[in-house]
């Protein structure tokens, strides 16, 4: 009788842990592919970022960006002539700031903003989610799923996001929250577009917070390419070189 | 006259064309010009509370009995074009300055040509501006640098005639990321009766970068032939935390010229030494930005030596003799010009972008506080950008100190600038 038990309870432990796995690796699988939907692996795109402020004034940027693999993303200011010229360079959770005045690339973070509005740099260079965060749960809502996600170390710009998506799974909206689990801000990935070349994405992302009440921030994507890059774009003696890569 | 003219036609058409990208496919279009033009254009108006016990101002206006308050007038166009290929680029970089019909300096800041080459390597030939070390006010192992002021570390400065040689490699490696060499060759500035110069007059400085877990490190060198001048330093960069970033440079430095006044004359020595700064960046949660570094240059003045130099400047004017007067002037304008000149230094910076929610503002505040004579220089720049590309700056500067001292003798008490600058 005491071995039924003991099998019993081995059999239920190994039952649970492989359920458990396997949901997990189900997410995770998940999560790569509103990845894979979002963005090629390796790109080429340009977005325009309006900020808007309580009293109805607007900032906008035009920005030129390449990606590759998880998680390196180069950034080109072209718009305003103010801010022409500078680029921004994101190696994992290392960022960098290059001015053509200054001569020399500074470090950032992922907390600040390059352009001032709701955006952070974290979100305005995006490295793939699944680089950064893990699935730790999962639920069914009306449209499609929702995931709970937890980010893989510290250094993640938030420590816990709430991602809903479609059936097919397109992201439609995220809620990012800190430690504490206060809520930052929430992003709605709108109006989805075909870009060509099987890139069929939310071309507009707008962000709000309660931590900035009357401000909000969209992100137009005016065009996105596949396209590959050598390793040595996404450094820091490139990125005074970025605008070559539009020729 | 002609050539003010020619200047602003220039600025106006390139300005005009920069109204077109409201368009929504004029990015595409302007990654098929070949040739772009950008800049600005800035009017200064500034306001000088003299110092008039300073032996500074008595040489600058020996015999002059002028007001207490000072101003000057300026305005200046930067005009900057690129001319890019895939491969090929040529690129310059201008500088006007008007003060009046009579005064109008042109300066061209960079003239370079660059090339891709094979594998990662890259070439660049012409006058280039470099900026070594991880420093924001100082930078000890910035061998190639153009002087910096720490008063507005971010503004543009003349390059240097240089060849560039360039080649960068990435690694997937958990501890080693990428690695990038440099090479340049400083060919001879000191040319002989428009003739080639003597080779010994070429300088060489080489740079080693490596990112090393998340580090930015750097290790240098310099070498200049005519005087056996050599250099060698190192400097990192790394965040320990994401809102705070920590920098910092050592250099080596022999047979280096330090230039000290001994007995009334000029009396240049040659040392060995180092130089450092240890800094640190900041984010807090209101979005403001603090910087502080210290500063330390074996081959800068004590305080003795300060003080002999004072003294030099005040016998000079005691001396009342019109050619010991221009000497003397000449002499702290060629050789005590550096915007800092003793040896240790603290720099703090306060940057607030819209601060209590004003969108249109930015402010920061700056010291400079000379440790060996306890002055400093206090600025306090307010920026306020009405619409998009214009720029007005409101920055009153301080220097502080008794007399003798780095800052308390400076020509002026403090000064108040506004500058209007329009970006196209």
């Amino acid at each position: 009788m005491k071995k039924i038990f003991q099998m019993s309870l081995l059999l239920f432990w190994m039952t649970t842990t492989a359920s458990t796995g396997i949901f997990a690796q189900t997410d995770n699988d998940r999560l790569k592919r509103i990845d894979a939907k979002l963005m090629p692996e390796s790109y080429e795109s340009y977005r325009r970022l309006i900020d808007e402020y309580p009293d109805g004034k607007k900032k906008e940027f035009t920005v030129f960006s390449v990606k590759k693999g998880l998680a390196k993303v180069a950034m080109l200011f072209l718009a305003p002539a103010s801010e022409k010229g500078r680029t921004t360079l994101r190696l994992g959770e290392n960022m960098w700031l290059y001015i053509p005045n200054v001569g020399k690339p500074i470090r950032i973070t992922s907390l600040q903003s390059v352009t001032g509005g709701v955006f952070n740099n974290s979100d305005i260079m995006q490295v793939d989610y699944s680089a950064e965060y893990d699935v730790v749960g999962s639920e069914n809502s009306e449209t499609g799923y929702i995931l709970s996600l937890k980010a893989k170390d510290n250094t993640v710009a938030y420590d816990k996001l709430r991602m809903w998506a479609s059936k097919d799974d397109v992201l439609i909206k995220i809620e990012c929250y800190a430690a504490s689990g206060m809520l930052i801000k929430t992003l709605d990935f709108e109006e989805p577009k075909d870009f060509g070349n099987g890139v069929l994405r939310p071309s507009v992302i707008e962000t709000y917070s309660p931590l900035y009440k009357g401000y909000r921030s969209s992100m137009i994507f005016l065009q996105i390419k596949s396209r590959e890059f050598k390793d040595e774009v996404f450094t820091i003696n490139y990125m005074s070189r970025i605008e070559t890569l539009r020729k | 006259m002609k050539k003010l003219a020619f200047f602003f036609l220039v600025m106006i058409s390139t300005i005009v064309h920069a109204q077109d990208d409201s368009s929504e496919i004029f990015f595409e279009e302007l990654a098929n010009e070949k040739l772009e033009l950008s800049g600005s254009f800035d009017v200064d108006y500034s306001i000088f509370w003299s110092r008039k016990e300073s032996p500074l101002y008595q040489l600058l206006y020996y015999n002059q009995d002028l007001s207490d308050i000072l101003t000057s007038y300026l305005l200046e166009f930067y005009l900057n074009g690129d001319y890019q290929t895939k491969d090929i680029g040529v690129h310059f970089k201008t500088h006007l300055e008007y003060f009046s019909d009579n005064q109008i300096d042109f300066y061209l800041l960079e003239l370079y040509g660059n090339l891709n080459l094979f594998d990662s390597s890259f070439l660049l030939l012409g006058k280039k501006m470099y900026n070594w070390g991880k420093g924001y006010a100082f930078n000890p192992v910035g061998y190639v640098n153009s002087q910096k002021d720490p008063e507005n570390p971010e503004l543009a400065h003349a390059g240097v005639v240089s060849i560039n040689f360039e080649y960068s490699k990435s690694f997937q490696s958990n501890w080693i990321q990428n690695f990038a060499f440099d090479l340049i060759v400083l060919p001879s500035k000191n040319i002989l009766n428009n003739m080639p110069s003597e080779i010994d007059n070429t300088a060489l400085a080489a740079k080693l970068y490596f990112l090393l877990w998340d580090t930015d490190v750097d290790v240098m060198s310099y070498y200049y032939g005519n005087t056996s001048t050599a250099n060698i330093g190192m400097d990192f960069s790394r965040n320990i935390i994401p809102s705070v970033e920590i920098h910092g440079e050592l250099g080596f430095f022999i047979n280096q010229t330090k230039n000290i006044i001994s007995g009334g004359a000029l009396m240049p020595q040659n040392i060995d030494g180092t130089s450092y700064l240890f800094g640190l960046r900041w984010l807090n949660q209101w979005n403001i930005t603090t910087i502080l570094e210290y500063y330390h240059n074996d081959a800068g003045l004590t305080v003795t030596e300060y003080g002999d130099y004072s003294t030099f400047l005040s016998d000079a004017v005691a001396s009342n003799i019109s050619s010991t007067i221009s000497d003397a002037l000449n002499l702290s304008k060629t050789y005590f010009s550096g915007s800092v000149l003793m040896q240790d230094y603290l720099y703090l910076k306060i940057f607030w972008p819209e601060p209590f929610k004003l969108v249109d503002f930015a402010a920061s505040a700056f010291i400079i506080y000379n440790i060996n004579d306890s002055s400093l220089s206090v600025g306090i720049p307010l920026e306020y950008q009405p619409i998009t590309n214009l720029k007005i700056i409101f920055q009153p500067t301080f220097f502080i100190g008794n007399n003798g001292t780095e800052f308390g003798s400076k020509q002026h008490r403090g000064k108040m600038e506004i500058q209007a600058s329009y970006y196209f």
